[in-house]
């Protein structure tokens, strides 16, 4: 799990290791994310999308894995022991070519507020998730997985029979009457192969 | 938030708490589609247990009739099997129901099946509409496109798992390939299909369901039955993805289960550092 991404202890933009290309390197600046903030529902946020002009890639000294900004912070001195190296700048070649996405400095309690704000929507998501399940299940499921509790509220076979009356109107819409099912002769039936019999 | 501060003001602060360090992160995925994402787990498993449901009132693959019992569906020959075969389910009291009883709503409910499936239909084809406004809204649709490159990066990813769990095991450094894109090649071959898995879905559910009017819809998938038989297929298609899909997730780490729930990620390693 990458637990240092919660953001208490990112990377600081000044401390992102050189690249070798700083005399035209612009981070996008920090506004002070002090713990003054009281209203974290907006991002504190420089988003500098069309400012993509070039792209650095910072790499481990093992070439293993790129350097999460996300993880632990270097010092200037264990950055200048690592072997850098700077990825060419790639723009959009194409409409369908992929873009870069922009990175956006968010204050961490901002994106702490907003992950759990999210987490718990998920939660509530899911609880109803599960109540709809109970809503709409038929009281035959319901029992064999062991809820042998009467759950068939009276709203449902309201709900289902709305969901049918848009499904007619669709069949309603879609009718057309030099459009019907053809007539067969008997020698043309053949027997049926369902679970009913 | 903070404002600017003016510059007499910068060297008396006022407070004496410090300053914590913003956190670099990028919006992965527009919110429409990390809505769109989890709306569609409950509604798929409302579509696939009605729908088995469903095809138990008329099972594609059948065969002649059994002498003893007179089954003609394969899905009860496998219940019958699993009853026979697999302990603590000898004494199963309808081993012919077994595979309904267990991975639908039930048999003997047709139309009760029938309702619920056509109320999580409609709700599917509205959260695959929200999914594509978010797709397009966003730029994400430009990732999940396939590359020239993808079968060869298809086989160093495949390469790659196929050996992490040795490499775990005999603590050997294992690198994962890199990438310059969103998606490695194999999570983009799977993102790329199953949106198309979910418009044939939605096709061969109209085509089963209309037969008559849309006549020429049935006719593309070669018939009503043989459309019965897409439709079934392709709900293999999105149980055979969940299960890696779920696992690799967890295995990619904190980021990546967040990122799809909150839309934000902190990984920046890939391009995002603006550089002017």
């Amino acid at each position: 799990m990458n637990d240092k991404e919660n953001g208490d202890d990112s990377l600081k933009p000044q401390q992102i290791p050189s690249t070798g290309v700083e005399p035209k390197q612009e981070i996008a600046e920090s506004p002070e994310a002090g713990p003054e903030d009281t209203s974290p529902s907006v991002p504190i946020a420089i988003e500098k999308p069309d400012a993509v002009e070039a792209i650095k890639q910072p790499v481990d000294a093992d070439g293993s894995r790129p350097l999460s900004v996300g993880h632990e912070p270097r010092t200037d001195e264990s950055a200048s022991s690592v072997a850098v190296k700077p990825v060419s700048v790639k723009k959009p070649q194409s409409f369908f070519g992929e873009r870069p996405l922009p990175a956006i400095e968010m204050a961490p309690r901002v994106l702490r507020y907003q992950s759990r704000r999210d987490f718990l929507a998920l939660g509530a998501g899911a609880l109803a998730a599960v109540a709809g399940t109970g809503f709409f299940l038929p009281q035959d499921t319901l029992s064999r997985i062991g809820f042998h509790q009467n759950m068939d509220p009276p709203g449902k076979e309201w709900f289902l029979n709305k969901a049918l009356r848009v499904d007619d109107d669709v069949a309603e819409a879609l009718y057309s009457g030099t459009r019907r099912v053809p007539t067969y002769t008997k020698s043309q039936i053949t027997s049926l192969k369902n679970n009913y019999n | 938030m903070s404002h600017s501060t003016p510059p007499d003001c910068e060297s008396k602060p006022t407070s004496t708490l410090p300053e914590q360090p913003g956190v670099l992160v990028v919006r992965k995925h527009h919110f429409l589609v990390h809505w769109s994402h989890w709306l569609n787990v409950p509604i798929l498993l409302g579509l696939i247990l009605s729908g088995i449901s469903t095809y138990w009132a008329s099972p594609i693959y059948q065969h002649k009739a059994d002498p003893n019992k007179g089954n003609t569906d394969v899905a009860a020959d496998i219940g019958i099997w699993i009853c026979a075969h697999v302990p603590g389910q000898h004494h199963y009291s309808s081993p012919l129901d077994w595979i309904y009883n267990h991975m639908s709503l039930g048999p003997g409910m047709l139309a009760l099946a029938l309702r619920l499936h056509w109320l999580c239909a409609y709700l599917f084809m509205l959260s695959g509409i929200v999914y594509v406004a978010g797709l397009v809204s966003g730029g994400g649709w430009r990732s999940l496109l396939p590359r020239r490159t993808d079968l060869l990066d298809a086989l160093r990813m495949f390469r790659y798992y196929l050996g992490f769990p040795f490499a775990k095991l005999t603590r050997h450094k294992w690198l994962h390939p890199r990438f310059s894109t969103k998606y490695n090649a194999l999570q983009r071959a799977a993102y790329f299909s199953v949106p198309i898995a979910g418009f044939l879905s939605v096709a061969t559910g109209w085509a089963i369901h209309k037969p008559m009017q849309l006549y020429w819809l049935a006719a593309l998938f070669g018939g009503y039955n043989t459309a019965r038989v897409w439709h079934f297929w392709l709900m293999w298609i999105y149980i055979l993805f969940v299960v890696p899909h779920v696992i690799l997730v967890f295995a990619d780490g904190w980021d990546t289960l967040r990122s799809m729930i909150v839309g934000w990620s902190t990984r920046v390693e890939r391009s995002e550092v603006v550089v002017k």
